[in-house]
């Protein structure tokens, strides 16, 4: 084993000191308590004692060296080690240092993307102006101003929205097989939110209003849900190549909020090439443990009436009247329509087993360097919290709310702040 | 007024062995500790009591639970007689988790609420009207807890001095205020910071009863401060003590004290405290070196298992620290 | 209810809060048997005795911390000190005490120690008298700042102080004192954090807190006047701060005037405008007006003393300012 004698600390900032004396030599063996060298401050000398007995085996400096405050000085081989290990070498390399300092610079410098920008980015507007016309895609240059120095304000904006006819828009996903919907325009990295097994985009519609933050919006149908088509490829990997594919044609750099199943897609998107994921909030996140309530599930999807269903729906929730009738009704209407329950009743056979989930993405999150929260409801009974919080890794902000498996319609403001402390975090 | 040594009790063995077990623990963390920091495992700052364990050794054996203390930027020793753990110590110095300040304090702020610790202080001078507050909270609650602040020579040229202790008189609060009078202020000699060097005459000016004592007899500390225990108790408080003492090095461990003139160092060091507890052990309760030998080796090892315990310990952690600055 | 004045609204707290809790007691200059220079404390003594009750020294560094270090020890304490300009004498242990304990302890040590003192412009009483200083507590962490409008509010915030575990700065304000309002019958407390919204209006919000509140409320009747609704918000505890009640009223109104007596430079609403700007910035159709005093020590001369304090007239010309009204979008230019 061996033991390291530093150059001692001799003052409160002093970085370095003079060796005015060594009492040891190669070879030599040292006891406890022995001084095995002097050095010097600008104040005074200190004598420099063994902490360890041991024969010396390497040492950096020599009488006269000004030493680098707290490297090694004396380095021992203590009595009864087999084989002494090699000397690292006392001084740090200071090139291969600053080469990655530099490389590491390089990484953190990109632009951020701006989408949007008006096309005249001189003109005077409030910042609440500029907002609206962007949201309505109107050129802020051809506003006449009424505010000082001919700023354009809010009442003007409202005057030319009112004369354009008060146009709405929609995102074109172009090439993309899954639904998308942009719920609110904006300005930046947009949001892209991911709902879990059985949602749809409109579960989204209430958090949505009270996030602040000026990024545009953006939520997806999984495939199999909503008016998405069913993926190419079975079992959770094929999900989450479908949601990359489409992610990849609206260029591939995002904030994921992902619920559930859809928060296990996200992380598991923040590993796929050609996708930079620059913030992780992850609401009741399936994966990391292995349990989920498999009763659920099956209730879940053989509910015939609508009362069933709204029984079912209630279990998401601690507060049963945070589960709207019009989400039920909704969800129960789409069922009437399509062959919605078979193809679910398909994904869940190839992602859950009984009570047990078939997929991890524990790894990914380790890997995941980014900003990343989590966020618990302590009432969830459709995923066990204590389990999963055990797989939180010690990186991500881990925050426990008072909620059942969905935090974000319960505590909508609360998400909606944490959601936002990620998308600053990251961008 | 002469220097003090009443002796009016006749020591028992075990008083002897408590004492010469705290001077000699402190003695220890304070030399061992120095290596610690030379060698890095301390960062900031270290204000070493070595030369003056027999003020805190002495005083805080006078005490009961239940009552409190106050103390300095040179606080480890204070800490040590009023019982804390030598772990918690160490690994608060070493800026672990289970330290005493989960590392957030550090060696000027070691503190101990439930114990009536009230922490040491990087405020020269501060000590004295916090300790003073800890007398009248006690007294509003109708307690007989006894509150010492241990101050500084330095500190009595500060204006919470005068202000606090004549609270302390005007309210007759159970409070004892120990001047460690070590001669200097940082670096500057106590004749060019007063013209009045006998720091007790302070207390009588205010009408505080006042005495001198030699701070490098721990048990002549302890007989004066069982008295002015005693008369607290009994609603004659407060009382002034001024134990005179020297340093055995400079203000901190960085400073060689080249300053201190080195006949008086000497003089001082011939009086050691801790050779002083340790022969008073001896001669007065018998003690054989056998005994003496086991004793050391005991407060060797527990400090060897603290240090071991510091270093093993828990980092902090740094999202902790951010939700506790969230709440702050 | 009953209508009763702000001062006789903080000696109920204190009153309740002793009964209640036989820890809580109260030292200053001339608290006991004058009942204080604001008749706070008047009947304490006779009813809770001298032990409870103490008259000190001018000693305001000793006062101050030996109430710390009470607090420190589990008491109870309330430093009443007279003017927050001589609070400036016992700033050590406020800030390097008081506001540091908890830190340095780990979080263990805590301080419920309660400095009660007053500030503010009023009746020529000069320079050292009459300064208001929350901007020097608010910048340190640790401490809490409370500056009550109303007899209500000043109640329920001393009551609550004196139930919390942190230092609380609780200032008052020397034209208050003789205000009245109504306060609730029985138990009355507010919590720290909770502002309260004075006025409801729509079109400007309007951030005030002390001796401004009612000033800030005079402006809004003038603006209601001219068909323009403000908004009038006291955040009641400075820190911490109501933000989310300030961000709420800002996404609906899109203007803000934040107005306070103390001077312009390094101010509270300096502090309030930057987390606006940075959390509702595309909420704002106007910059952030601020009214406050002037960069000055305040004058003896009565003319002189208005001139250096926001007054009524002030806080209408920032809010129409806000509004872009036509003879404003002028004067800008």
């Amino acid at each position: 084993m061996l033991e390291t004698i530093l150059v001692p600390q001799v003052g409160q900032d002093l970085t370095e000191a003079k060796i005015v004396a060594l009492h040891v030599k190669l070879g030599d063996t040292v006891k406890r308590g022995d001084i095995v060298a002097e050095v010097e401050s600008e104040k005074a000398t200190f004598e420099v004692e063994a902490f360890a007995n041991g024969v010396v085996t390497s040492l950096p400096y020599k009488v006269g060296d000004l030493a680098t405050v707290l490297e090694p000085l004396v380095i021992l081989e203590s009595a009864g080690t087999a084989k002494p290990a090699t000397v690292a070498n006392p001084k740090p390399d200071t090139a291969s240092a600053q080469k990655q300092t530099s490389s590491n610079e390089k990484i953190s410098t990109e632009t951020p993307v701006i989408e949007n920008a008006p096309a005249n980015g001189s003109v005077r507007s409030s910042p609440l102006a500029r907002r609206i016309a962007l949201a309505n895609r109107l050129d802020i240059g051809h506003i006449a101003g009424s505010g000082p120095h001919r700023a354009v304000v809010v009442r003007d904006v409202e005057e030319a929205i009112a004369q354009s006819g008060g146009q709405a828009l929609q995102l074109s996903a172009a090439a993309s097989r899954l639904t998308l919907k942009t719920l609110k325009n904006g300005i930046g990295t947009p949001i892209l939110l991911l709902h879990g097994f059985g949602g749809e985009i409109a579960a989204w519609r209430q958090l949505v209003m009270s996030v602040t933050t000026t990024n545009p919006m953006i939520a997806v149908d999984l495939p199999g849900h909503g008016s998405s088509p069913v993926a190419a490829k079975a079992g959770f990997v094929g999900l989450v190549d479908e949601v990359a594919a489409t992610l990849r044609s609206l260029g591939g750099e995002f904030h994921l909020v992902g619920h559930s199943l859809g928060a296990a897609i996200a992380v598991a998107l923040s590993a796929h090439a050609g996708i930079v994921v620059k913030s992780l909030t992850l609401i009741a996140p399936a994966g990391l443990g292995a349990t989920i309530n498999g009763n659920f599930i099956s209730g879940f999807l053989s509910a015939r009436s609508e009362a069933a269903l709204a029984a079912q729906m209630r279990r998401l929730v601690y507060d049963s009247k945070n589960i709207p009738a019009s989400l039920v009704g909704a969800t129960f209407a789409a069922r009437q329509a399509s062959d919605i329950v078979q193809t679910q009743g398909q994904i869940a056979e190839s992602l859950f087993e009984g009570s047990t989930q078939l997929f991890s993405i524990r790894n990914e999150l380790v890997n995941f360097k980014g900003p990343c929260r989590v966020i618990l409801g302590r009432r969830d009974i459709i995923i066990p919290p204590a389990e999963t919080e055990l797989a939180v890794p010690a990186h991500a902000a881990l925050h426990r709310v008072e909620a059942g498996h969905m935090p974000f319609l319960e505590e909508a403001a609360l998400v909606s702040r944490l959601i936002v402390q990620s998308v600053r975090s990251g961008e | 007024m002469a220097i003090e040594s009443p002796k009016v009790n006749v020591p028992s063995k075990e008083l002897l062995e408590k004492l010469f077990f705290t001077a000699y623990s402190i003695r220890v963390f304070e030399t061992e500790g120095i290596k610690l920091y030379r060698q890095g495992l301390i960062r900031g700052y270290f204000h070493p009591y070595l030369g003056q364990e027999g003020i805190a050794t002495g005083a805080c054996a006078a005490l009961s639970k239940g009552d409190y203390i106050a103390s300095t930027h040179r606080g480890h020793g204070h800490c040590i007689a009023f019982g804390a753990e030598i772990k918690k110590m160490v690994a608060e110095l070493l800026q672990k988790e289970t330290g005493y300040c989960r590392g957030y304090g550090g060696s000027m702020h070691i503190a101990d609420i439930s114990t009536g610790n009230l922490g040491a202080n990087g405020i020269v001078g501060a000590g004295t009207p916090l300790g003073v507050g800890a007398a009248l909270a006690a007294q509003v609650r109708g307690s007989d807890a006894v509150t010492v602040t241990f101050t500084t020579d330095g500190a009595t040229n500060n204006g919470t001095f005068l202000e606090s202790l004549n609270l302390a008189a005007i309210w007759n609060l159970n409070f004892i205020l120990v001047i460690e009078n070590n001669q200097y202020a940082v670096s500057t000699p106590i004749g060019d910071s007063t013209r009045e060097t006998d720091l007790y005459k302070r207390g009588t000016a205010i009408g505080v009863e006042s005495h001198l004592v030699d701070g490098n007899d721990p048990l002549a500390v302890y007989d004066l401060m069982v008295e002015a225990v005693k008369k607290c108790r009994a609603g004659q408080g407060p009382i002034l003590i001024e134990a005179r003492t020297y340093r055995h090095m400079g203000h901190h461990v960085n400073d060689p004290g080249k300053y201190m003139p080195e006949d008086k160092l000497k003089y001082y060091k011939d009086r050691d405290p801790v050779d002083r507890a340790r022969n008073d052990f001896i001669e007065l309760g018998g003690a054989t070196l056998a005994e003496i030998e086991v004793i050391e080796r005991k407060i060797q090892d527990e400090f060897a298992a603290a240090v071991e315990f510091a270093k093993n310990s828990a980092e902090v952690s740094i999202e902790e620290f951010r939700q506790f600055a969230e709440a702050y | 209810m009953r209508e009763i004045m702000y001062r006789d609204a903080l000696r109920e707290a204190i009153d309740e809060e002793m009964a209640r809790n036989h820890e809580v007691f109260i030292i200053g200059e001339g608290i006991a048997e004058r009942g204080g220079s604001y008749k706070v404390t008047e009947g304490l003594l006779a009813k809770y005795g001298a032990k409870r009750v103490r008259d000190t020294p001018i000693a305001e560094a000793g006062m101050i911390g030996v109430g710390v270090g009470a607090a420190i020890a589990g008491g109870r304490p309330i430093v009443e000190i007279l003017y927050v300009d001589f609070a400036m004498l016992g700033m050590d242990m406020i800030v390097n005490q008081a506001a540091k304990f908890r830190l340095m302890t780990g979080g263990e040590g805590r301080v419920p120690f309660v400095m009660r003192s007053q500030g503010g412009t009023g009746g020529g009483v000069a320079a050292q008298h009459s300064q208001s200083l929350e901007a020097l507590f608010y910048a340190i962490p640790g401490l809490r700042v409370v500056m009550p409008s109303t007899p209500a509010d000043a109640k329920g915030l001393l009551k609550y102080s004196l139930r919390q575990q942190d230092p609380v700065i609780f200032l008052e304000h020397k034209h208050l004192y003789m205000t009245k309002g109504m306060v609730p019958d029985g138990e009355h407390i507010v919590e720290f954090g909770i502002g309260d919204i004075k006025r409801e209006g729509k079109d400007v919000t309007m951030i005030a807190w002390s001796n401004m509140v009612p000033r800030t409320l005079e402006a809004a009747e003038a603006l209601s006047k001219q068909g323009i609704e403000a908004e009038v918000i006291d955040p009641r505890t400075l820190v911490p701060l109501d933000k989310a009640m300030i961000l709420e009223s800002v996404a609906k109104t899109k203007r803000v005037v934040i107005v306070q007596e103390a001077v312009r430079r390094g101010g509270v609403a300096s502090d309030i405008a930057s987390i606006i700007q940075h959390e509702a910035f595309y909420d704002l159709d106007a910059p952030v007006e601020i009214v406050a005093g002037l960069d000055i020590p305040v004058p003896f001369n009565l003319a002189l003393e208005k001139a250096s304090v926001p007054q009524t007239d002030d806080i209408v010309a920032a809010a129409l300012r806000t509004l872009h009204a036509p003879a404003h979008v002028q004067a800008a230019e």
